[in-house]
């Protein structure tokens, strides 16, 4: 039925995503430009020489690639922690005999329902009674847990829909509760942990409102915060920030191009459930 | 599998959530009925705060910020989504690209996004000057939205879309209905549960709005909207009491709607 589309709409569309794509487009043209002139004053001009050594500016004076390994760490982290504990817990749910388990299960509910706003002004204090402040733990763990309320829910509904008998011909075998949870229960779950260690990553790469407001050492800083405070040292500097701006770009978009179907996947089934 | 096993291996992910969400989130209710002074006392002020945030104006504008972004967001971002799932649903190479084209803004942070734009739109310099001036910024800003979060809106219809079976959209056909008549009269009321989930989605989206805001409009006072306000009121006072009065007034808010849309919803079965 679809394959009678008329020729043109698939050119508008074209037309369209080439528009949605010209901003990136513009950010790397500007990122090779010797001068600020270039830049803004012919914007769509192919640069007069490949200024390379804006790049080199972003990642000397932009320290870009400390925030990189921040990010990755930050990123790879966090979607570890919320995968094990998300499962381990959503496991432990999904038992209807598992003591006091509504009030837990609204305990989750509450925290996948409410926004950051409601405790971003005193997770500082926390931070600091933990001794966690500045560190990349200030971040790692509350991402943590404002990811977990959506996997501890995906993987309890997983685990119910699984047939006791998986983990009963497991018990007979003999295998103890801590191996049944350390070695067992991830390959158990494999299609939810690809959905949640999407969305748990997307918002950990992402995520800028925390990262702003906990991390002031330059050691501890996140692409995000690191890219604003490039912004704020070099105010003028703009093909050096744009070469900034291109660098993260293109990092996400090669991560997104790579697992794309994971992405779409995780996305909807975050969304919808 | 020992009862105690498995609440060993369930507390973690509980604690976490306890120590990092709940608790700072159950300090800020009872933080908003205090007063913190110089001399970092507490004192009980009862509902001083929240008498003052019902006479505070640039609350008020901040809030209708967010109502309008919010009316703005569902064309811009829901429409937009809902236009291009119809378009690219269905098999083919090139709908396949075009739909990674629309989706990828998913992938970056949105202080790139408000970088991006807010260097396209920097006045004086910028290669379309003026359209982050007070009046005209609102618009911009979800005008970006849009382009940032058309394509998740777009992922989630086509997975509505394609739990529509076939057989339905070619009986429609066969009674003679074009393209459009399919679309409007067919698909669209079979797609009533996705829609639902995305005007959620953008609701709670426009609500808890701040990256944008924070990034392309730095250091000016005006369109604010109620997360740059508590941001930077926490920023600029040692008092955290109307900062947490605010945080409720929001979460309040937030959590209310989406407790109606959850009671309505059971209640329709």
């Amino acid at each position: 039925m679809a394959e009678r589309r008329a020729p043109w709409l698939t050119l508008a569309l074209a037309l369209l995503a080439a528009v949605v794509l010209a901003p990136l487009a513009w950010v790397v043209l500007g990122s090779l430009k010797p001068s600020n002139l270039e830049v803004f004053d012919r914007p769509f001009a192919a640069p007069s020489r490949l200024a390379w050594e804006n790049y080199a500016r972003a990642v000397d004076e932009g320290h870009m690639g400390s925030y990189l390994v921040n990010s990755l760490l930050v990123t790879g982290l966090t979607v570890l922690l919320v995968v094990v504990l998300g499962a381990w817990a959503g496991h432990a749910l999904s038992k209807r005999r598992f003591p006091l388990r509504p009030v837990f299960l609204a305990l989750f509910v509450l925290g996948l329902a409410l926004p950051v706003e409601a405790y971003l002004i005193h997770l500082g204090g926390v931070l600091e009674a933990l001794g966690l402040h500045d560190s990349l733990w200030a971040l790692i763990l509350p991402y943590t847990a404002q990811s977990l309320p959506l996997a501890v829910l995906l993987f309890s509904a997983y685990f119910t829909t699984l047939p006791r008998e998986l983990e009963e011909v497991a018990l007979l075998d003999g295998v103890s509760t801590a191996r049944f949870y350390l070695t067992i229960l991830l390959p158990l779950a494999r299609p939810v942990v690809a959905t949640v260690a999407v969305l748990t990553a997307l918002h950990a790469w992402n995520e800028f409102l925390l990262a702003l407001l906990f991390v002031s050492d330059e050691r501890a800083k996140t692409l995000p915060v690191g890219m604003i405070a490039f912004q704020q040292s070099h105010t003028t500097d703009y093909p050096a920030l744009l070469a900034g701006l291109s660098l993260i770009s293109l990092v996400s978009l090669a991560g997104y191009v790579v697992f794309n179907r994971q992405v779409v996947r995780g996305v909807v089934e975050g969304a919808v459930k | 599998m020992t009862p105690r096993g498995r609440l060993l291996f369930f507390l973690p992910a509980l604690v976490v959530l306890g120590v990092f969400v709940l608790v700072p989130a159950g300090q800020t209710l009872v933080g908003s009925f205090h007063r913190v002074g110089p001399d970092g006392a507490s004192e009980y002020v009862g509902g001083l705060y929240y008498r003052y945030a019902a006479t505070d104006p640039e609350l008020h504008r901040a809030f209708a910020n967010n109502v309008v972004y919010f009316l703005l967001t569902l064309p811009f971002e829901v429409g937009a989504g809902l236009l291009l799932a119809l378009a690219l649903e269905g098999r083919g190479r090139a709908r396949a690209l075009l739909r990674l084209c629309f989706f990828a803004p998913v992938a970056l942070s949105m202080v790139v996004v408000g970088l991006v734009f807010g260097f396209l739109f920097k006045d004086g310099v910028g290669v379309f000057p003026g359209l982050l001036a007070e009046g005209r910024a609102l618009l911009t800003i979800s005008l970006v939205s849009g382009w940032a979060f058309a394509g998740v809106y777009m992922v989630i219809f086509l997975a509505g879309l394609s739990a529509i079976p076939r057989e339905v959209e070619e009986a429609a056909r066969l009674d003679g209905a074009g393209a459009w008549q399919v679309a409007w009269h067919v698909k669209l009321p079979l797609l009533r549960r996705t829609t639902g989930v995305a005007l959620l989605l953008c609701f709670v989206g426009a609500f808890r709005a701040f990256d944008l805001f924070w990034v392309m409009l730095p250091n000016q006072e005006h369109t604010s909207v109620v997360a740059t306000l508590l941001v930077r009121e926490v920023l600029q006072f040692d008092d955290p009491g109307y900062g947490s009065a605010l945080a409720v007034l929001l979460s309040g808010f937030v959590l209310g709607v989406l407790g109606l849309v959850q009671a309505v919803r059971g209640t329709r079965g």
